[in-house]
């Protein structure tokens, strides 16, 4: 499963994608978990990640989850606006594939 | 910050300390496979030892994001990793460099555990010199390494890398238990070429994920010129957290067939793994699975041998220090400070059981108080050993000193270490190495000569310095004995002349003299070195020295050497005692030092109602005594019958006379109050199971007094400079003790 990456500008309309204002780690991971699922469930289906100076693996699975709960609605996650951390942790683990970079 | 932030900034701040204080151990494991290297550069365990040690101060550091310490730590690694494959020698400028670099390393990790900014770049400044100097020596013709890992090349010669595959499935509370797999493979890249893929079937739908459990697992190929044990080592800290397998570059395609029986239960996960693994597979790399054949008791069998190998590799220690672990847990001082006050509140509660046993005449409760009494002893015992480290210890850190210093003076010295695992206790280790360490450099700067001057006396131009340690009559005895030119007795008298510590003319004998070097200033170097010779150092020696209830002699023989013997009481809590009475008031000797006991009739021939001190003939040896109840100016007592008991300290021995004697008596030694410790002659005070307060007597302490005593009442008339002391003439003639 890889994430894809939003290059259109971001779609309008509220609730359309949900901006990350918390650091993606273990820490705020629960929170971001139902934050991300009511979102989810509101239409969102998309992140914006601008806000996102922190992330680990824990914010990484977040991710994958998300993406996993989209895809019962056979909707594919889209990534906006992803930091240099978030990049980092997901180049390294394989999981970018159409960011443009290996 | 919310209060999981201070408590996230407390974890983080206690598994610092204890990163720093592992460093810290390292770095001397680090420090002493150098020095041994140094001594015989054919020893390739020591090239090990030192490789080990540097590669697990950079884990460490890596596993808590320490980046200028494991950038610089790389470095030392590189130039070890080096040697160890024989591309570099063992000369003396590498050996200079790699000590200079392991004294950088210290200085990093003190910057961890005490932060100063003002510091930080001045640190830089040297890492990045000395890191230099390091790259310089190994020939390396690649870049240095940036801050960044994930540019930095492999740390081996192109020729020999490989790729290896690794297979990591975290467990679920890996992420909760603070490691996260991020860091892992971050460090990763410092061994080579990384690629990984993330294996995410497990991960549930936001609405059934436990946001903090990992559902992780990572396939990664990983191009290196490490050998498995490396490989192995960068996951050290997540062993208990995960299952790891590692294939060795080029494994059969069995291996893979295994790997993928043990990872992949069902068919939607065994498809995830073939696609992954075929994204990890580079151009050119044939497929891992070759065939999918049937599965042969052979391969099931192959693959129950790989992984028994695996986890072997998992227990087997990747260094000595890992096997010596298992042995050792760390305990908090202060956790064992309570417990022995603990066992000394039972140890005098034991005793009074005994008494009230005795007194009620109860044989069954006398038993039962015995048996009591022998526990009480042996968890005494046992207690105060924990306390107890060798003092190896601290003579091992003196190699270094040797060599150091050997080297800015031009000399030549070995540094012979015996005894070493001699115990004491450990508060007295951390205070007797400063003392020790002026001695040694005492011995270097002043006593040894110079290797031309060692040869034109006759000597052998390398000079021998060696430490030693023993236990004797509860003691422990550490020596500091060199082959240089010893004392010289008429120098020493001529400036504590001068310095009007001594009147003109006076005569004072050997021991003496020597004593008057630990006057305060006192100093006849001729020249000052920043070393020593300042007359700052010895006064301190012997202060400290003391400090601890210990003495320090000298022994010499000019032209030939000199011996600092320092003797320390073993410990200072607990002791087994031997109880005496004068008049109403208890006294307690350490019974190690008790030689004999003797009872003196009433009115012996020659005995001074006054004498504090005199001597007596036993059995035809001359004996000084001291009455210890005329010492401490007790009011005479009216026992008729009194008794002495003779102590012994090294080889002299003293009769203490004093009124009854009470038998063995276990002492928990409690400090004199403040108003009296300067008392001389008491080292503290116990409770006997009465109740009642004994006094315990500094038995070398009160030996030296009754021996100065003496010879001063002799010296009287000869020396006008000499502090008058109290006390009657030795008028009478000595005591006679009746044979029995």
């Amino acid at each position: 499963m890889s994430i894809e990456f939003g290059d259109q500008p971001m779609p309008e309309g509220a609730g359309a994608v949900f901006r990350v204002a918390l650091p993606m780690t273990i820490q705020h991971a629960s929170e971001l978990c139902v934050q991300l699922a009511d979102a989810i469930e509101a239409g969102a289906k998309g992140v914006d990640l601008a806000g996102v100076d922190q992330c680990d693996s824990a914010g990484v699975q977040l991710l994958l989850a998300a993406q996993r709960s989209l895809a019962t609605r056979s909707v594919g996650l889209r990534v906006f606006n992803a930091t240099e951390v978030v990049l980092e942790i997901l180049g390294r683990y394989g999981l970018l594939n159409n960011a443009g970079r290996a | 910050m919310s209060e999981t932030g201070n408590e996230d900034d407390d974890i983080l701040a206690a598994a610092c300390a204890g990163f720093v204080e592992e460093a810290r151990d390292n770095l001397f494991q680090f420090e002493q496979a150098l020095l041994s290297m140094e001594a015989d550069p054919g020893d390739t365990e020591a090239v090990n030892s030192a490789f080990r040690a540097a590669h697990t101060i950079k884990g460490g550091a890596g596993l808590f994001g320490y980046e200028d310490v494991v950038a610089f730590t790389h470095e030392v690694e590189s130039l070890m990793e080096a040697m160890r494959g024989g591309h570099v020698a063992v000369t003396d400028e590498v050996m200079g460099v790699l000590l200079q670099a392991r004294d950088q390393m210290g200085r990093l990790v003190d910057a961890l555990a005490e932060p100063r900014t003002d510091a930080d770049e001045a640190l830089g400044r040297v890492s990045a010199e000395l890191g230099g100097r390091l790259r310089e020596l190994r020939g390396a013709a690649s870049p240095p390494s940036a801050a960044d890992p994930a540019e930095t090349p492999a740390s081996g010669l192109p020729e020999r890398t490989a790729t290896w595959h690794i297979s990591l499935r975290l467990e679920n509370d890996a992420l909760r238990n603070g490691l996260d797999p991020i860091s892992f493979i971050r460090y990763l890249d410092t061994l080579g070429t990384v690629r990984a893929r993330t294996c995410s079937s497990r991960v549930p739908e936001l609405a059934m994920l436990d946001a903090e459990s990992c559902y992780l697992g990572f396939e990664i190929r990983l191009a290196t010129a490490s050998d498995r044990a490396e490989i192995e080592q960068v996951f050290e800290f997540l062993r208990e957290d995960c299952d790891l397998v590692i294939l060795d570059p080029g494994s059969p395609s069995e291996h893979y067939e295994a790997l993928l029986e043990r990872r992949a239960p069902d068919e939607a996960s065994r498809r995830e793994m073939l696609s992954l693994w075929q994204e990890l597979a580079g151009p050119g790399e044939p497929p891992f699975i070759e065939s999918r054949e049937g599965r042969s008791e052979r391969r099931v069998e192959e693959r129950r041998v790989e992984e028994r190998r695996v986890e072997e590799r998992r227990e087997a220690p990747a260094g000595r220090r890992t096997g010596e672990d298992l042995r050792f847990i760390r305990v908090r001082a202060d956790k064992l400070d309570q417990l022995i006050d603990l066992i000394g509140e039972l140890v005098i509660a034991s005793s009074g059981a005994q008494l009230v046993a005795q007194q009620e005449a109860s044989p069954k409760f006398t038993e039962a108080s015995l048996r009591i009494h022998d526990l009480v002893q042996s968890a005494r015992d046992g207690a105060l050993g924990l306390r107890m480290v060798p003092i190896g210890d601290v003579f091992s850190r003196f190699q270094r000193v040797v060599r150091d210093v050997c080297k800015q003076l031009g000399k030549d010295v070995e540094l012979v270490i015996t005894g070493g695992e001699t115990e004491l206790d450990k508060s007295m280790v951390e205070t007797i190495s400063d003392p020790l360490m002026h001695l040694v450099r005492n011995s270097l700067d002043h006593g040894i000569e110079a290797p031309q001057d060692r040869l034109a006396k006759g000597k052998p131009a390398q000079g021998r310095l060696s430490l030693n340690a023993y236990h004797e009559s509860g003691s422990v005895v550490i020596e500091v004995t060199d082959d240089g030119r010893g004392l010289d007795k008429g120098r020493i008298l001529a400036k504590a002349v001068e310095q009007g510590l001594v009147a003109p003319g006076a005569e004072l004998d050997d021991n003496a003299v020597h004593q008057l070097i630990f006057a305060p200033g006192f100093s006849t170097a001729a020249t000052l070195s920043n070393l020593s010779g300042r007359g700052v150092g010895m006064d301190v020696v012997k202060r400290n020295i003391e400090s601890l209830r210990g003495q320090i002699r000298i022994a010499s023989q000019p032209g030939q050497g000199a011996t600092m013997l320092i003797r320390l009481p073993l410990t200072l809590a607990i002791i087994d005692g031997f109880l005496t009475s004068v008049g109403g008031v208890s006294y307690v000797l350490p019974l190690d030092l008790v030689s004999e006991c003797i009872e003196l009739p009433h009115n012996a021939a020659g005995c001074d109602a006054d004498a504090v001190t005199g001597y007596c003939d036993l059995r035809g040896e001359v004996l000084p005594y001291l009455d210890v109840g005329r010492f401490f100016k007790q009011s005479a007592g009216t026992s008729h019958r009194r008794s002495m008991v003779v102590v012994k300290d090294g080889a002299a021995r003293v009769g203490l006379v004093v009124d009854r004697l009470h038998g063995e008596h276990q002492t928990v030694i409690k400090p004199l109050g403040r108003v009296f410790q300067s008392i001389p002659g008491l080292s503290g005070s116990t409770i006997l199971g009465s109740g009642e307060v004994a006094l315990i007597l500094d038995v070398p302490a009160l030996l030296q007094l009754a021996v100065d005593r003496l010879n001063a009442t002799h010296h009287d008339d000869a020396s006008g400079r000499c502090a008058p002391r109290s006390g009657p003439r030795p008028s009478n003639p000595p005591m006679e003790i009746p044979s029995p």
